[in-house]
């Protein structure tokens, strides 16, 4: 039995180079590493004696391992394999093969051993680069480069812009996630931190700064019905959770931007050019209170405490007060305001003086500085220097009455308002009836006496008719406590018979010069003697003399001394005044006096500023301090509120009877 | 005569070599540290309502130049590919590159006005800052360990390393050719598993505990222990190729760390600068878009 052994290696040229062939006349031959095989494979994972292989008839041999390791057979790992040479098979022993074959020449078994192409080893020179750089152990820095970038655009980037495109532009509630809300660089002030998600409440065109119609959608402060229904709606709309403060400027917009002085400084210049280049003026609502401004953190805060949101917006002044105030006349061209650099050059009060009507028509309503001493129409006859005079008959009537301090003082008539800063419009019945009574009979509703309807002649006269003729008679007289001279004149007026002529002649005593009327009223005779066709002269008080500025009574200093006396008379210099018609308004000097010209003069005064008197947004209102005081939102609203404001047009502050 | 001066001078430059931190004589170290000066002083002097922030005047300003500077710094990809001499060389334009990029981290704090949050404009700044950290690393790296890594290497190349460590494993071959089958396949351990880059955590530590030469080491030393009459010459010889391939191994791999300590910042450095870009982008974009 022959076999044929045939070792087949590579050329360098990559072609095959056949050895001639080794033969062995045995009956098996051994495989293996060791020196002593026939097939020797110089392979270290074939062990020294690896199989035996022997031809077990015509065309067919046996392969054996000698040790526990197979070989390898179409695919299979086995230890034992009988095989037909016509199949040609092939045995792999590490990375040799050996394929087996039937000589064509006669009946020898042909062996021919290759060995296989392996990788290269793991220390060429080709993979020189591999080892030494770090390219393989991590990803390549171009893909993450790339990955990263295209990550960082789209999450960043396109989904916030696609998201904006893609939504409406009504009012709709917020979502859950907004894609654009990693766009904000800072928490929004509480006040407006509902509209948190939805950042298209406020930017309402991609790259416009926010307009001021989008603040004024909802603080608008207009006289305007219909637009304060739209206002109005649209806070119910937004669902914010506080009451919005409605607000207007203190002037036409068009007047402050001229009034608003050029930058003086390069520094100003270049910036208003870039303000005018990009649409971002200063002059926006957004330019002086701004948002996305987080509180700095409390003192003390572990680091990395998220900076807690303000209550408002940020208010940042880019002009005060002097700056537009010094030179008014020269930017504006024409103006009734006096150029007020400071409170040193703060004009004389102007207070709103109002002409002697002709005839019965409205007074015309004038800001007259107090230089000029003007005198104010008021239609009634009264002397505060009687009424507030310790000694006479005033004071002996207050006695008599049991008022405070056994006279009359000034809160018997003026009662401060809800809050203490301003008083009660002075109301006859309240506030002068006490003693001046409207009484003119027993048997009124409830026991009381009849009084006399007040601020309507033709109803006392009416009323009077009425009773005379016996529509209101009753027994008995008037009774309870009233003022000696009231009662003497009240029995010469009424005689208690039920006679209209004995009504006219009683009408005529309480309208003739020294009747009741006329104690307080001038009272225009009928033109027709034989008429009762009594009028009273126009009354108009002014309720606010000077609607631009706002002055608290409520403040201590304000209201008494450090001993509680009230200080009204330092101001008000009513116990001299002896007519109706004076002014008593105190001069500014007087604010100065405490408030100093250029600071404070006593400890607890507030220094000189504007902002202590007036507003931006509300011109009759003292500005208000702290981010929301309590005084802020609902005053801003009174003080600016078209149907409440004191303004230099539309309403006046006036109260006509 | 006065061109051989000036060659003479040429050659001499050419000879003494200075680092990219000291080109020019710290031109750029002044250049930046002037930028910072300057940023600083103007942050604390402009009095800026109700604080400093990125939407004011100043911090537009610096904002701009913060954004230039990231783009131009961001350039050096490319630039550092083309190698030219002066001025305007190589060197001079890392040594710009590095000053520069450290001054950024004043520039871009003061930009933000020291206000952070959870957005985008603070995730610019993050990367900003990672792109930075990454990039002092590198620097420090390079100012360092150059002379580790001649030093290692002695008078001796890479490739004489792959030549020796393959010329160790057919020596080895040769010699396990009359072990037996065990002996044999601690042989093919070291000669067919041995990596000897590693993974990312052995480059950067120098520790390859499970190296499969050191296994083989182990192994073959607790087989002779053990089976003292396995000892022959071929075993011996064997033990010494492996104790030489250790050796070798070893060289080559802290060379390896060295330059993977080298190489590593840049994983960092070069792909969060794409993210930092896109970031940046958006940032701008995003200020403006909701302005």
């Amino acid at each position: 039995m022959t076999f044929a052994i045939r070792t087949i290696t590579r050329s360098a040229t990559g072609g095959d180079i056949v050895h001639r062939p080794q033969l062995f006349d045995a009956d098996q031959l051994t495989i293996g590493r060791g020196a002593d095989c026939e097939v020797r494979l110089p392979d270290l994972a074939v062990n020294l004696r690896h199989a035996t292989l022997k031809q077990t008839g015509p065309g067919t041999v046996l392969v054996e391992s000698l040790g526990a390791e197979p070989f390898e057979v179409a695919g299979k790992f086995i230890p034992r394999a009988e095989l037909k040479l016509s199949d040609t098979p092939k045995l792999i022993f590490g990375s040799h093969v050996l394929a087996l074959s039937a000589s064509d020449e006669d009946d020898s078994v042909l062996v021919d051993v290759t060995r296989m192409e392996s990788a290269p080893e793991g220390a060429s020179a080709a993979n020189e680069r591999k080892i030494f750089s770090l390219g393989s152990p991590i990803f390549g820095k171009r893909p993450v480069a790339w990955t990263l970038a295209v990550a960082a655009l789209l999450a960043c980037l396109v989904w916030p812009i696609a998201s904006f495109l893609s939504q409406d532009r009504t009012i709709h509630h917020a979502q859950t996630i907004s894609a654009d809300q990693q766009w904000s660089t800072g928490p929004l002030s509480k006040s407006h931190a509902f509209l948190g998600k939805n950042c298209q409440a406020c930017h309402v065109k991609a790259f416009v700064s926010v307009r001021d119609d989008t603040c004024l959608s909802c603080h608008r402060s207009t006289a305007n019905q219909e637009a304060a229904r739209t206002v109005a709606a649209n806070e119910r709309n937004w669902g914010g959770p506080e009451k919005v403060t409605l607000v207007r400027e203190h002037a036409a917009h068009d007047r402050l931007l001229r009034a608003m002085p050029a930058p003086k400084d390069f520094v100003g210049q270049i910036k208003a050019v870039f303000q005018r280049q990009f649409d971002h003026n200063s002059e926006r609502c957004a330019s002086c209170h701004l948002e996305h401004l987080a509180d700095t953190p409390p003192k003390g805060a572990a680091a990395g405490t998220p900076a807690p949101p303000r209550a408002i917006p940020v208010l940042r002044n880019t002009e005060d007060c002097a700056s537009c105030h010094a030179k008014l006349r020269r930017s504006l061209g024409s103006t009734a305001l006096r150029d007020t650099p400071d409170w040193t050059h703060h004009p004389e009060f102007r207070p709103l003086i109002a002409r002697t009507p002709i005839g019965q028509s409205q007074p015309i309503l004038d800001r007259i500085s107090l230089i000029q001493q003007p005198t104010d129409y008021t239609g009634l006859i009264f002397s505060h220097k009687e009424h507030l005079s310790t000694v006479g008959g005033v004071a002996r009537m207050a006695a008599g009455l049991r008022f405070a301090g056994g006279a009359l003082n000034c809160t018997d008539c003026h009662r401060p308002n809800k809050g203490g800063k301003g008083f009660e419009p002075v109301k006859m019945e309240r506030d002068c009836a006490s003693c001046h009574s409207l009484a003119f009979a027993p048997g009124g509703p409830g026991g009381a006496p009849r009084m006399l309807p007040h601020g309507h002649p033709d109803q006392v006269v009416a009323t009077l008719q009425n009773f005379y003729s016996g529509g209101g008679m009753g027994a008995g007289g008037v009774s309870g406590r009233q003022p000696p001279g009231f009662l003497a004149q009240l029995g010469r007026l009424i005689s208690y018979h039920p006679d209209s002529g004995a009504a006219t002649g009683k009408i005529r005593a309480l309208f003739a010069p020294r009747g009741l009327c006329a104690e307080c009223h001038t009272v225009v005779a009928p033109a027709d003697a034989t008429t009762l066709d009594y009028k009273i002269k126009l009354i108009h008080l002014t309720d606010r003399y000077l609607p631009r500025g706002d002055f608290n009574h409520n403040i201590p200093e304000h209201k008494h001394d450090a001993a509680g006396k009230p200080t009204c008379d330092n101001c008000h210099k009513a116990v001299d005044s002896e007519v109706a018609n004076e002014v008593l308004l105190p001069r500014v000097s007087e604010c100065a006096s405490c408030h100093g010209k250029t600071k404070a003069k006593i400890e607890t005064a507030a220094s000189g500023d504007c902002v202590e008197c007036h507003s931006f947004h509300a011109p009759g209102m003292a500005t208000p301090k702290g981010d929301r005081g309590k005084d802020h939102p609902a005053a801003l609203d009174s003080a600016v509120a078209p149907d409440k404001t004191v303004a230099s047009t539309g309403s006046t502050g006036r109260r006509t009877f | 005569m006065a061109k051989a001066v000036v060659r003479q001078a040429n050659r001499s430059d050419v000879r003494k070599h200075t680092g990219f931190l000291r080109d020019g004589n710290y031109r750029w170290l002044w250049v930046a540290l002037a930028l910072c000066a300057v940023s600083i002083v103007a942050y604390l002097m402009i009095d800026v309502e109700p604080r400093p922030r990125g939407g004011t005047m100043y911090g537009y300003i610096l904002g701009t130049i913060g954004a230039l500077l990231i783009v131009w710094l961001s350039l050096f990809g490319i630039r550092k590919r083309v190698i030219t001499n002066g001025v305007y060389s190589l060197k001079a334009w890392l040594s710009a590159h590095v000053y520069l990029g450290v001054s950024l981290l004043v520039i871009g704090t003061l930009h933000a006005g020291f206000h952070f949050g959870w957005n985008v404009h603070t995730l610019a700044y993050g990367l900003m800052v990672l792109v930075i950290v990454s990039g002092m690393f590198g620097a420090a790296a390079y100012t360092v360990l150059p002379r580790e890594l001649s030093a290692n290497r002695g008078e001796t190349t890479q490739k004489q390393w792959l030549e020796t460590i393959r010329s160790l494993d057919a020596q080895l071959r040769d010699a396990a050719q009359p072990l037996d089958r065990a002996e044999a396949d601690i042989v093919r351990l070291s000669t067919e598993k041995t990596d000897i880059g590693g993974s990312l955590i052995n480059r950067l530590t120098g520790q390859y505990g499970s190296c499969s030469t050191h296994r083989a080491v182990e192994e073959l030393a607790r087989m002779r222990r053990s089976l003292p009459q396995a000892a022959s010459a071929a075993v011996d010889q064997v033990d010494a190729l492996l104790k030489r391939k250790q050796e070798t191994l070893a060289q080559a791999r802290r060379q390896i760390r060295i330059k993977t300590f080298l190489e590593i910042w840049l994983y960092v450095h070069v792909p969060v600068t794409f993210a930092l870009l896109a970031a940046l982008t958006a940032h701008i974009l995003s200020v403006f878009f909701y302005w």
